[in-house]
């Protein structure tokens, strides 16, 4: 199964993209929408859910919008995924870290709706690098600076 | 125990909040300042923390009199806030939610720490754009960014 997750903010163009890519690659999705107004007829779908462990573990590859939170926790667990930045957010901030993790062989990026069906190929081919945290002292450097 | 205002609009920037504060919460006498909408943040902190809450600065697509009357709003808010809460130092990671009051707070004499965002390695926020020449600390969380921000720490990453 391939799991499709918008995160917080409605991505209506990837899912209508995803709907209609499923019949053709006889392909199994699922799809996590949130308030987006597309709704697939090709693929189950779901707006919300507290968590999406379960779903993310049963999943062979992860196609994801470009949010930080979602993006960390599958390249830590050494997911498959494809990045799909929400340029339609009234920011575009999303494409730096898609950038950013693209060129560490962590993700493959999407940009064009029209060639997920071979960056879905690609990604099931590629071998991404799993991610490890660098070492982190922000929390000591904050209570250094505070004092107690 | 020193007074700390922790600062966060929703999404990704709550969620690194939540991070730090696993780590640090305790320490201090730990009070927050989230965005009015973000039901899902103030859930989950209100439990354990004192929460305040002030409108977002920019919405979705809207226009610069709206973003005005938003900045002009915001502004009252968080002058009631930083008279309330009364902390020694605002800490925040972003969004633009946290200008208004880690400005507030600088006039006032208090020590203001802000964290770009771990989505912002080769390009800079709002926030960061405007906070960084009056942060006490600041603290990036890609190297590159050092480039942009020389007397910021990079000091590894919440994710």
């Amino acid at each position: 199964m391939i799991l499709v997750t918008v995160g917080t903010t409605p991505f209506d163009t990837l899912i209508e993209a995803v709907d209609d890519l499923a019949p053709r690659m006889g392909e199994a999705f699922l799809c996590q929408i949130a308030g987006g107004r597309y709704l697939p007829v090709n693929a189950p779908f779901f707006r919300f859910k507290p968590t999406l462990e379960s779903e993310m573990e049963s999943a062979e590859l992860v196609i994801c919008h470009g949010g930080a939170g979602t993006l960390f926790r599958l390249i830590k667990e050494g997911k498959k995924v494809i990045a799909v930045p929400n340029l339609e957010r009234a920011d575009k901030h999303q494409k730096d870290l898609v950038d950013t993790l693209t060129a560490g062989n962590h993700i493959v990026s999407c940009y064009d709706l029209s060639q997920l069906e071979n960056k879905i190929t690609c990604c099931r081919a590629a071998s991404l690098a799993r991610y490890h945290s660098p070492p982190c002292a922000i929390a000591e450097e904050i209570v250094r600076f505070l004092g107690e | 125990m020193k007074k700390v205002l922790f600062v966060a609009g929703s999404g990704g920037h709550t969620a690194q909040l939540a991070l730090l504060l696993e780590q640090i919460g305790d320490r201090y006498r730990t009070e927050l300042l989230l965005e009015r909408s973000d039901h899902l943040g103030i859930e989950r902190f209100a439990p354990r923390y004192k929460v305040y809450t002030a409108c977002a600065i920019r919405g979705k697509r809207e226009s610069i009199l709206v973003t005005l009357f938003r900045v002009a709003l915001n502004l009252c808010q968080s002058l009631v806030v930083l008279l309330r809460s009364n902390p020694c130092c605002i800490l925040t990671t972003g969004p633009g939610l946290g200008i208004p009051i880690c400005l507030l707070g600088k006039l006032t004499g208090r020590k203001v720490v802000v964290i770009e965002s771990w989505s912002r390695t080769t390009t800079r926020s709002y926030l960061g754009r405007l906070l960084y020449p009056f942060a006490d600390l600041f603290i990036v969380q890609w190297p590159q960014m050092l480039r942009y921000y020389t007397k910021a720490k990079y000091l590894g990453r919440l994710a």
